[in-house]
């Protein structure tokens, strides 16, 4: 037998629920810095496209990547571990020679669509086979960066299936093995407003 | 139920924690895996990362062992201290419990001896940081509802529910039991109205779902939103799907002679093992492990005889949470079945006590000195091993 209680508590505890649910996102989007008009950035190397993100207030974003070296998704645990014992500053990890990792850490990037040209996709794909996590021709593989993932994709990206407004961090010696018609659509204002190309033209 | 003086919990706690503190920063262990723990700890607190521990770990356990190491000490004995303490206060809710379910002092003095002295016990306080705090706030949870169903007094439902959802955050398998909880509760309230009910019941649900959520806000607060929150729990499952095996594979390994009373519950290693397996192995106290299973068919023979529904909630909490674990396929009952030893502890506290008067003080007797004599191992203290010679053997490690 239980008594007869007032709904003022039930109420009290829902809304309580119902305001973290509507909060979550708030801040989750709170973070998020979108810029009104494109900004496009050409930088000399991966460490000044970090600073240079980081400087220009981005946080929280998806990020397209474009590039075509198959390790540059790092090997997540090795790697955590190796600074876990290194490092007694317990300071960031951050390598220069690895924005994807970098930029993930420090927030500015919550996932990573990466998106080999056409003529690499075969060794990025030998790169993954036989791991644990299949390799979809369609879907590609994901895989997780301190919890944010990495979508690593086989074919070129369908901008549609993004949300919203996007950084495309480029390696300009790439560029020219990509479909013209694919770079056009993704670095259009209406796609990615942060174009970030790396490398001396 | 015997009135519970000032001094019982104390008597109970002290030393529950003596056991648990004695050798404490010299004892072997994870201690490896904890400088990843510590820096994800750190990470997560600072920035809402959830690496590198696995991404999948729960961040409860981030902000709790970062909280830890800034008040009790940023090195080995800090980072086991909140575990000595936290199963030391299991030690003491659990004697509670038995206190509340059986009505008597001799359950509940059994149920502690049994689990103060338990090596998985021991070993899991002092090696191990999420677990414990899952089982101790478990336990919480089971007392607040008790008393909750038979005082129904509002502070103990919400207590309930903010020690469940504070659990399940550390481990959801802390959830097995908040399930049955839910569920026998529905049953004695069976013939209430449902605005009655709902009024009771909704905000235990609500403070249990805060209380998981809330650990999330730093990783939130880094750009992931509830999508992402779903997507994430969505992989979880997915990854550690994988490390569950079937019935049959899980229970092979227990068919040979020894299996069951030398290699209960999966803990099988075909092979000679160190020192540090010894431990590992012995944490399962196969003896007293023996008579868990039997002692929790009575209590759920003796539920339905006697009508009484909380007492089938601990047997089937048992059940559910020894098949989630046996089902594993990684050797998870080393060092993630501390949540079955208390129950199975409070089954054959009150199984014992339905003994004559002189056969269960032999029991109690017998219980204490068999936990004495296999603390030392469970403790990693450097004794000899002669007198272990016999034990040792059985479970292959001596001339393996």
């Amino acid at each position: 037998m239980i008594r007869k209680r007032s709904w003022g508590l039930t109420i009290a505890a829902l809304s309580g629920v119902v305001a973290l649910m509507i909060v979550s996102p708030v801040i989750g989007g709170s973070g998020r810095t979108f810029v009104e008009k494109q900004r496009s950035y050409t930088v000399g190397s991966a460490a000044e496209a970090y600073t240079v993100l980081r400087q220009a207030g981005v946080g929280g974003r998806l990020m397209v990547l474009l590039d075509e070296r198959a390790n540059i998704v790092p090997r997540v645990y090795d790697r955590g571990f190796e600074w876990s014992l290194s490092d007694t500053r317990y300071e960031p990890p951050f390598q220069p020679l690895n924005v994807t990792g970098g930029l993930i850490e420090t927030g500015v990037a919550r996932q990573v669509y990466f998106v080999p040209p056409p003529s690499a996709r075969a060794a990025v794909k030998q790169r993954y086979a036989g791991r644990w996590d299949s390799v979809d021709d369609v879907h590609g593989v994901d895989r997780r960066f301190y919890g944010a993932p990495v979508h690593v994709l086989f074919n070129d990206l369908d901008p549609a299936v993004l949300r919203e407004k996007v950084v495309v961090y480029a390696r300009r010696d790439v560029l020219d093995k990509y479909d013209p018609a694919f770079l056009k659509r993704v670095m259009s204002p209406d796609v990615a407003d942060v174009v970030v190309i790396v490398g001396a033209p | 139920m015997f009135p519970l003086r000032w001094w019982m919990p104390f008597a109970v706690f002290i030393p529950s924690y003596l056991l648990r503190l004695i050798g404490l920063a010299t004892v072997f262990g994870p201690v490896e895996d904890m400088y990843m723990h510590v820096e994800n700890a750190f990470y997560y607190t600072r920035y809402g990362l959830l690496g590198p521990d696995n991404w999948w770990t729960h961040p409860a356990k981030h902000i709790g062992l970062r909280f830890a190491s800034v008040m009790l000490g940023n090195d080995i004995l800090g980072w086991r201290m909140s575990g000595v303490i936290m199963g030391s206060v299991a030690v003491v809710v659990a004697a509670l419990i038995a206190r509340r379910l059986f009505r008597s002092a001799y359950p509940a003095l059994l149920t502690a001896v049994l689990f103060a002295l338990d090596p998985l016990s021991i070993a899991f306080s002092r090696t191990t940081f999420e677990d414990t705090i899952a089982t101790c706030l478990t336990l919480c949870a089971i007392l607040f509802w008790l008393r909750a169903l038979e005082d129904d007094r509002t502070a103990d439902w919400l207590l309930c529910g903010l020690s469940l959802g504070i659990a399940v955050a550390c481990r959801q398998y802390a959830a097995i039991p908040g399930v049955l909880m839910l569920g026998v509760t529905l049953f004695v309230l069976r013939r209430e109205r449902i605005g009655v009910i709902a009024r009771t019941g909704l905000p235990v649900l609500g403070v249990a779902i805060i209380s998981y959520y809330c650990w999330w806000l730093p990783w939130i607060a880094r750009g992931n939103t509830m999508p992402d929150w779903w997507h994430l729990q969505y992989d979880s499952l997915h990854v550690q799907g994988a490390n569950f095996q079937g019935f049959g594979p899980a229970l092979m390994g227990m068919v040979d002679p020894q299996g069951w009373l030398f290699r209960w519950v999966g803990l099988v290693l075909r092979r000679p093992v160190d020192g540090r397996e010894v431990v590992s192995m012995m944490s399962s106290d196969p003896v007293i492990w023996v008579f868990f299973a039997p002692a929790i068919a009575y209590l759920i023979y003796r539920s339905i005889v006697r009508r009484r529904p909380e007492w089938m909630m601990i047997g089937l909490s048992f059940i559910a949470l020894y098949a989630f674990f046996v089902l594993a396929n990684r050797p998870i009952m080393v060092y993630s079945a501390l949540s079955i030893v208390p129950l199975g502890c409070l089954a054959v506290g009150y199984a014992v006590s339905r003994f004559g008067p002189k056969a269960r003080w032999a029991v109690l007797a017998a219980a204490a000195l068999w936990g004495l004599y296999l603390y030392p191992l469970a403790a990693g203290i450097a004794v000899p091993l002669q007198p272990y010679a016999w034990l040792l053997e059985r479970v292959h490690t001596v001339g393996g």
